[in-house]
């Protein structure tokens, strides 16, 4: 996978080859948190690709980003594999034990378990929001894009979310 | 997630978001705001990160442009369990799903192309020759090349008896009087040579034109009309064969079911025969001559009845056995083409009607597939509402 400069972007196959490589571990990180499963999250990542590969000529700009349509690609997939398996998206379950490693700083630590606590207050409508906007870092716009909404709902509904987390983060403080 | 109610955000909203945009991108927040630069640095801090294996993996896959992704899901069934062959079968069901959707698009292809070919009068511009086991080549050819040629003896035999007539198989018992009428558009220098071999035909089908009335007039004046009388058992072979004179500008055939009049007057006719046995039989046993006139008297009024049903049930029969053709031989400026000649402005018809078969076809496939098409739309948009809401659905259960 080469990295192509912009100006050179001349065909879909190009485009979506700098869109994986800036794009692929933020969708892992979006489904990591909305399966609640790490290996199922590496499964429809790698699906979610394969589908955005194969589908690449049907991108059209004037519906949004190719980011914006990549994560919609892979939402569909991941709630197509929630729905068959009736599975629960649990956040701040299997996911918090594997990343309490990665900081050994106590403040960090701290900090982190309060914010995994509080998430888990947050419906899984709510999480799926956070996790577009702090871990795969999408626009309103993209957000408003992949939901299927408009970009004020968009917004409204993740200021709520927002102001919920900060909320459930200060009842533990 | 279409259903939440519309909402305007607040100002203090907007400022929210904006520096939450703000903080992502790493800009620093005044004080009102930073508290949410806190909140960005603990949710990166439980940001779920992918394993290098997985990356390494996942590069491969893409430098291969995620080709056969399916098969190699379904091979690393070792790693991950239940769960990667579950996202496998999920992309292997994609063709099968394809192959769903296929399935109305060639329905519709089929029902097109039947329409196309059931349709009468699709084929080709105005009505087509029927076929014909008669007399064919030679008095075609004939017609068709101007010189008068006496045709082919064998080819002008009578043909056998068609199918539809009322000696076939199964129509024993039945008597059905037929009418036909036929025009046939020709050339207008051929309408001379049209009508001689008109009588031939008729002659050939052992039938005899009744009335006719031949009128070679200036271009588009002249024709000619036959009231023609033909074996009904010949009727199909003999209209095969004219209409093979020119262009069959139309053609009707009428058939009027007579059993039960035959029946009826074969029937009076044998009451009345009984009836003049009786009256014969006490004619000569009268001795008284009063009684005897009124009997001889009767008698007449008998005899008369049986000759009138007698005469009906001969015009009948007669009818029956003999349809009435009435034939017109009409001249055609256009019709160069069709008998023969070639020439620009008979190609230039002949293709305004070639083109308007093919706008009529059209049409016709479009009012076909326009409401399966309509149907369709509608039916996959209901697809699509299900499809979302049950995935909107699973993740309001979690």
């Amino acid at each position: 996978m080469t990295l192509v400069a912009p100006r050179q972007l001349a065909t879909p196959q190009q485009r979506l080859e700098r869109l994986y490589a800036e794009s692929r571990e933020d969708l892992y990180a979006y489904l990591a948190s909305l399966l609640g499963d790490r290996t199922l999250a590496e499964d429809v990542t790698a699906l979610a690709f394969e589908r955005a590969f194969r589908r690449r000529r049907l991108f059209n700009p004037r519906r949004g980003s190719e980011r914006a349509w990549l994560f919609g690609i892979a939402r569909n997939a991941a709630l197509d594999e929630l729905r068959r398996r009736g599975r629960s998206a649990a956040l701040a379950g299997d996911l918090a034990a594997e990343e309490s490693s990665r900081e050994d700083h106590l403040e960090g630590v701290l900090r982190r378990t309060m914010v995994q606590v509080a998430l888990g207050v947050l419906s899984a409508r709510e999480r799926e929001l956070i996790a577009l906007k702090f871990h795969a870092e999408l626009s309103n716009p993209e957000i408003a894009r992949v939901l299927g909404v408009s970009e004020s709902n968009a917004g409204t509904m993740l200021h709520r979310a927002i102001t919920k987390l900060r909320k459930a983060c200060d009842a533990q403080a | 997630m279409r259903r939440h109610e519309r909402h305007e955000m607040t100002e203090e909203a907007r400022q929210e978001l904006a520096a939450v945009d703000a903080a992502i991108s790493g800009e620093a927040a005044n004080g009102e705001h930073a508290p949410l630069q806190e909140l960005v640095r603990a949710l990166r801090g439980v940001r779920p990160q992918p394993s290098g294996e997985f990356l390494a993996a996942l590069d491969a896959r893409a430098a291969r442009g995620f080709r056969r992704a399916g098969q190699e899901h379904a091979r690393d069934s070792s790693r991950g369990g239940t769960a990667r062959a579950g996202v496998a079968r999920g992309a292997t069901q994609k063709p099968r799903r394809r192959a769903l959707l296929a399935l109305p698009a060639l329905g519709l292809a089929v029902a097109v192309v039947l329409l196309a070919i059931l349709l009468p009068g699709t084929g080709g511009p105005g009505p087509q020759p029927r076929a014909t086991n008669a007399p064919s080549k030679a008095v075609f050819g004939a017609a068709q090349a101007g010189p008068a040629v006496a045709p082919d003896r064998a080819a002008l035999q009578p043909a056998p008896a068609p199918t539809a007539g009322p000696s076939a198989p199964g129509e024993q018992a039945r008597q059905v009087e037929r009418t036909s009428t036929l025009d046939v558009g020709v050339a207008p220098g051929n309408v001379q040579a049209t009508a001689q071999r008109v009588f031939t035909l008729v002659n050939a089908f052992s039938g005899y034109v009744r009335q006719s009335n031949v009128n070679s007039g200036p271009s588009g004046q002249g024709g000619a009309t036959f009231d023609v009388r033909l074996p009904s058992s010949n009727l199909a072979a003999a209209i095969a064969s004219l209409s093979h004179l020119g262009h069959v500008r139309s053609e009707n055939d009428t058939t009027n079911d007579v059993t039960e009049q035959v029946s009826s007057l074969q029937r009076s006719v044998g009451d009345q025969r009984a009836q003049r046995a009786s009256l014969l039989r006490q004619l000569s046993q009268a001795n008284d001559p009063q009684r005897a006139a009124a009997l001889k008297a009767e008698l007449n009024a008998v005899e008369a009845r049986i000759s009138q049903r007698e005469g009906q049930l001969r015009a009948l029969r007669t009818r029956v056995d003999y349809t009435r053709l009435a034939l017109a031989v009409t001249p055609e400026v256009t019709a160069g083409a069709s008998t023969g000649d070639l020439t620009p402005s008979a190609a230039a018809h002949d293709a305004g009607k070639i083109l308007s078969a093919a706008l009529a076809v059209l049409v016709i496939a479009a009012a076909a597939v326009l409401p399966i098409a309509a149907v369709a739309i509608a039916g996959w948009s209901a697809v699509s509402l299900t499809r979302r809401r049950l995935r909107e659905q699973a993740l309001d259960a979690s």
